[in-house]
């Protein structure tokens, strides 16, 4: 959930609402907890390394960490949701926020990403339901 | 009954003047009405915020210890546990 003061922050009522939709619904169609950060990163990775292990259960959890002043983008993936969403399919997600981030539309960006996460993981669980030829 | 050359002068340049003038007003006033809204290159001014993360998560201090050099795990992504992927823009 929403960490209660809204006040300060960049985005309105209505993209934070928006933005944890797209997250809880990525999370109910893969099983994994999808969050995202939007602020300072001023190690970069091991910043947002270190939230990534704040989360509830971190094994399982999907973070997309956004630095818009510096203007960098990290997904950290944990060890079990590692083998459901691979890199690869984290930088396509990078590749689709960067788009969006460019025109200075971050809350659009965070939205695209993680239904580019959450699509391909989803994608990876249902192989098994495929026909063989 | 031919126009006089007034009103010639409003129906060859009054009227696609307004046309102008209204594609104009239509494709700014979105940008006026988003006074607020953050542009590429601007420093970033506002509280970090994570978004669906666990109540109670200290995001600060997370952060402050990476900056302190006391958490340095992650720079190489072959041997940490963790996946992902980095970008800029």
């Amino acid at each position: 959930m929403l960490d209660g003061d809204l006040v300060d922050t960049a985005f309105t009522t209505a993209q934070l609402a928006e933005l944890e939709r797209t997250l809880m619904r990525a999370g109910e169609s893969t099983g994994a907890h999808f969050s995202a950060y939007v602020g300072k990163l001023p190690a970069r990775r091991d910043s947002a390394l270190s939230i990534h292990r704040q989360l509830d259960d971190p094994d399982m959890s999907v973070l997309v960490a956004v630095d818009p002043e510096s203007r960098f983008v990290e997904v950290v993936t944990g060890a079990i949701v590692r083998d459901h969403l691979d890199d690869q399919s984290c930088r396509l997600a990078c590749l689709t926020m960067t788009s969006r981030f460019a025109i200075g539309d971050i809350a659009a960006g965070i939205r695209d990403g993680i239904i580019v996460l959450g699509d391909h993981a989803r994608s990876l669980r249902v192989l098994h339901t495929d026909l063989p030829d | 009954m031919n126009p006089s050359g007034l009103q010639l002068l409003l129906l060859v340049i009054g009227i696609p003047a307004v046309v102008v003038l209204v594609v104009v007003l239509a494709t700014l006033a979105p940008g006026w009405t988003r006074a607020g809204r953050y542009r590429p290159g601007e420093p970033w001014n506002y509280e970090p915020i994570i978004i669906n993360g666990r109540a109670g998560t200290d995001v600060k201090a997370a952060i402050s210890v990476t900056a302190a050099g006391e958490f340095s795990e992650g720079r190489d992504l072959t041997i940490a546990k963790e996946g992902g992927a980095s970008a800029r823009w």
